[in-house]
């Protein structure tokens, strides 16, 4: 792999370069969602409250793509509409998480010894207690505002992170060009950030996505049980509940949302997937 | 002679379409030891593996016959193998430390052996177990049945292995470099222990190995092997003495001039064998060869009968190296490089 | 015995810790859940809000206030609900039922279906029995329990009746029906929890699969059923038994939601209400009980494990 014999500080010389070709359908199919989500009022003719209660529970047909609610409320319009809660919720904790995350794994994994053993301990107390248990508990004490929702399902979610971030780190700063470098006198934080974060990018990148794939689900299964996003605010977790109480009288109603979260959970786990495989791939040298 | 227990016809090995062991043929008289010798990745394992029928995707049999008394055991059914195997062939297998199950005991280990086919109740199995891990030389067999394979040394673990292989009264054991993996003081140990055992049974025997000090004392004949093929075989007395073949010659000259193990004297030969899939047309060692001509590359060259020994080889050494150049090879005698002539036996 | 002494410190410390953590988080805010629960109601006073906090305990320092919880639990009592002012430990008593059944079942139908389900696909890999099994289990793991419940539920009881939709039958009263209620809900979990199981099983077959160990097996004759279950299964089993103590805390994680979905009264449910309430007696003491399940089962099967493997037991007793 290294064609040069002599240790050089490598710049970017061994930075990364993944090729990816065309992005795999499970990525499109997420673009998909999260672009009609995002462009809802342009899809969709219907606002999401527009009430019709001459017919409630339409079957689905031209007009009503997924039918409608007990209100007569387009089902698809709410679900793009819902879509943007449960995206924005997500994605705000998949960034806390893996901010605090990699801070919290890289330090573990650069002051070996004392302050490693408190953070990965502390690590391992917060994973002992299920993660949704442990959102209650949270929910309960700070409330279940959309930011302390996001705030919440966000540092559950780095201790697997850090974890993550912490072995990847230890990997790369046992590579000879970083002991080299600090022997060359470079410094700690700039290798870190300049060298060492480049290498470890894909493997936390990777991990962002399965957490993605988490969030998604504590915020549907919070907002399920009514402890997540409050309705009149809704979230594919808040009309999975909805339809959930229209069982017998609709199951499009909830099998819908049911199906959405499904899908989007299985692409991010498949995209998880190709991303944490395409580190070894062929690396193209720039 | 009399009929072979083992007659491997023309056996062909490939990984994936690489063919790696290119027809081999040997045949194995009741209580004869057949030595396999030649370096790593000549295929020596390969065959053996490949004769128990125990090679692993993507490696496969792509060709030829294995005669075990009048069964192919090429075109047997997995369970008619199953009853072949253990029973009538066995295997020691080079790294005794992997080889045995770390979850059981080294009697159930060995009463598993004996169970799979010879249906004896639990306790006469159990003493059969007891007398064979006695008399592979484990001190305290009785007691020894019931302790695991890491509580035993390497050599120990290797004494259970050929317990195991002689657990039903083979009548071929193959040996696939059985002292490998052992310490220098426990190698010779457990070749003569094969040795004795072996002969007080009769089980024929292949010893695949890489050392020739260790075939010498053993074997009868001897086979030596480069790049999936045979290039030499012949009694082992004749082989030390006149190897005919450059290959063989070399290695022999390595080992009795300078009476070192082969494994570090292999550099003595310059060049690398040819990777599987890289080997040359013709003869497959003539860019090694000191001795090599145009002709050599011209066409597969046939192992051919040569005063008791089978060569694979345009221009063998001359069979009485006191007298000269061998007759068919003397137009060419002033071409050998000195390098070549020193390797020459000293007889 | 080295290993035993120290796992077994690092799960007590463990329990220790997470107790504290949810205490504190439940006292972080100033919040006062006594005014909370009384509200604005009528006749509401100063007074009356005084009592109740100090019947509660609520007006001692929060140091001590943990040190009662805990001593308390020491013996059984874990204090009264802010709410109903009923005995938490009753509560749970009445509640762990449904819960501990629904994790038994769902950890040991995840295990019954992922074991046969990875000799399969090991036998052969990447062939096509291979592709297919992976391909369902990572389908599978895209399955939260709940919503894998309601699927279940619209597909077994609303389109053909063969199972209950809501309900939870104690085994005492109708081991039948009690079966009947528990199937759905087992579903849910094992869906998402086999293929955990499923993927690490497998990686260990199919290494156990090339070893030596298993090379010797087939050369004595065994047949390959006889490889594979005495010597492939359980050299992959063994490490693959921490996957039971993670799966359990999956289970019990996803409980609380297939309860909510399914209408059991389990533990689920209650620390579900009891966070609506704001009701941290009850909270705080079943979130822990939860907790400390998960980390007992995961201490088990780690001592389990050392237990089975001679290398590291020792010499035979």
């Amino acid at each position: 792999m290294a064609e040069s014999g002599t240790i050089s500080v490598p710049t970017a010389a061994r930075r990364r370069r993944v090729t990816l070709r065309i992005p795999p359908i499970s990525v499109l199919l997420l673009l998909i969602i999260v672009l009609m989500c995002v462009f809802a009022p342009l899809v969709t003719p219907f606002g999401p409250n527009d009430v019709d209660p001459a017919h409630p529970f339409a079957a689905a047909s031209g007009q009503h793509w997924l039918g409608t609610d007990e209100l007569g409320r387009d089902l698809l319009t709410r679900l793009l509409y819902g879509g943007r809660l449960s995206l924005t919720v997500c994605a705000g904790s998949v960034v806390i998480a893996f901010l605090i995350g990699t801070i919290w794994g890289v330090s573990a994994a650069e002051r070996r010894g004392f302050v490693e053993e408190i953070l990965m301990r502390t690590a391992d107390v917060t994973m002992a207690i299920p993660q949704i248990l442990f959102a209650l508990v949270c929910v309960a004490a700070f409330g279940a505002s959309l930011l302390s929702l996001t705030v919440i399902t966000g540092l559950l979610l780095a201790p697997t992170s850090a974890r993550m971030a912490r072995s990847v780190t230890i990997q790369e700063t046992s590579l000879d060009y970083y002991s080299a470098g600090i022997a060359y006198g470079a410094g700690k934080i700039r290798l870190l950030t300049r060298e060492v974060f480049p290498n470890i990018l894909p493997a936390l990148a990777s991990q962002a996505v399965i957490n993605a794939a988490s969030a998604m689900i504590l915020e549907a299964s919070l907002s399920f049980v009514g402890l997540g996003v409050q309705p009149p605010q809704m979230s594919w977790g808040v009309l999975l509940q909805q339809g959930y109480g229209f069982l017998y009288n609709d199951p499009t109603y909830a099998v819908a949302p049911a199906v959405l979260i499904l899908v989007t959970v299985f692409c991010l786990n498949l995209a998880a997937n190709r991303l944490g495989s395409t580190r070894h791939r062929k690396v193209v040298r720039p | 002679m009399t009929a072979p227990v083992l007659d491997v016809r023309d056996l062909q090995v490939a990984i994936g379409t690489t063919p790696v062991v290119r027809g081999i043929s040997f045949q194995l008289a009741p209580g004869e030891r057949l030595g396999l010798v030649g370096e790593s990745g000549s295929g020596k394992s390969l065959t053996a593996l490949s004769i128990m029928g125990l090679n692993r995707d993507p490696i496969r049999v792509s060709g030829g016959q294995v005669m075990l008394g009048g069964t192919d055991l090429l075109g047997l059914s997995r369970a008619e193998l199953d009853r072949v195997r253990g029973a009538r062939i066995s295997m020691i297998y080079q790294d005794p430390a992997s080889s045995l199950n770390p979850l059981m005991t080294v009697g159930a280990q060995i009463v598993e052996a004996i169970n799979l086919h010879d249906k004896v109740e639990r306790g006469q199995a159990r003493a059969r177990a007891a007398d064979l891990l006695g008399d592979v030389g484990v001190p305290n067999p009785r007691q020894r049945l019931d302790a695991y394979p890491h509580e035993f040394s390497g050599g120990m673990r290797q004494r259970v292995m050929i317990a195991i292989a002689l657990a039903c009264q083979p009548e071929v054991l193959l040996c696939d470099e059985p002292t490998t993996a052992l310490d220098v003081t426990t190698q010779s140990l457990v070749i003569n222990l094969i040795d004795r055992l072996c002969s007080e049974r009769g089980v024929a025997t292949v010893l695949i190995t890489h050392d020739l000090g260790v075939a010498a004392g053993f074997c009868d004949n001897i086979a030596v092997m480069y790049a999936g093929q045979l290039v030499e075989q012949s009694s082992t007395g004749t082989l030390f003495a006149n190897a005919r073949h450059p290959y063989s010659h070399a290695l022999m000259s390595a080992t009795v001039d300078l009476g070192v193990d082969v494994t570090t004297a292999l550099p003595a030969i310059a060049g690398q064998p040819p990777l599987p899939g890289t080997i040359p047309r013709g003869c497959s060692f003539r860019p090694r060869c000191p001795r090599a001509v145009e002709a050599c590359a011209d066409e597969p060259i046939d192992l051919l009968s040569l005063d008791g020994s089978l060569v694979r080889c345009i221009r063998p050494i001359s069979s009485d190296p006191g007298s000269g150049t061998h007759p068919g090879t003397a137009r060419d005698a002033a071409v050998d490089t000195p390098a070549a002539q020193e390797r020459m036996p000293n007889a | 015995m080295q290993f035993v002494i120290k796992r077994v410190v690092i799960s007590a410390i463990l329990l220790v810790a997470t107790s504290v953590l949810i205490f504190a988080i439940l006292r972080a805010l100033p919040g006062d859940p006594v005014a909370a629960r009384l509200g604005t109601a009528q006749g509401v006073n100063q007074a009356m809000i005084d009592r109740l906090r100090s019947s509660a305990g609520l007006d001692r320092p929060l140091v001590s206030q943990y040190f009662s919880w805990v001593a308390g639990m020491t013996h059984g009592n874990l204090g009264r609900s802010y709410f109903t002012d009923r005995q938490v430990s009753s509560m749970i008593l009445s509640a762990l039922g449904p819960t501990l059944e629904l994790t038994v079942l769902g950890v040991a139908l995840s295990v019954l279906v992922a074991v046969p389900a990875a000799m399969a696909a090991a036998r052969r890999p990447r062939g096509w029995l291979d592709r297919s099994i992976t391909a369902i289990a990572s389908a599978g793991m895209a399955f939260p329990p709940f919503v894998a419940g309601i699927l279940l539920i619209i597909v077994f009881s609303i389109t053909v009746h063969w199972f209950p939709a809501r309900g939870f039958i104690p085994l005492t009263q109708d081991p039948v029906q009690n079966l009947r209620s528990m199937i759905l809900p087992s579903i849910s979990l094992a869906a998402g929890a086999a293929p955990l199981i499923l993927r690490y099983l497998r990686s260990e077959l199919v290494t156990a699969l090339n070893s030596d160990y298993v090379r010797t097996a087939a050369g004595k004759g065994a047949p390959e059923r006889r490889v594979m279950l005495r010597h492939a299964l359980p050299n992959a089993a063994l490490p693959s038994l921490t996957m039971i103590g993670l799966i359990t805390g999956y289970t019990l994680g996803g409980s609380v939601v297939v309860e909510y979905v399914f209408g059991f009264s389990g533990l689920g449910a209650l620390s579900v209400q009891a966070a609506f309430r704001r009701d941290y007696a009850v909270l705080q003491s079943v979130v822990l009980l939860i907790s400390a399940l998960f980390i007992l089962v995961s201490l088990t099967v780690d001592l389990l494990g050392w237990w089975l493997d001679p290398r590291t037991r020792g010499h035979r007793g």
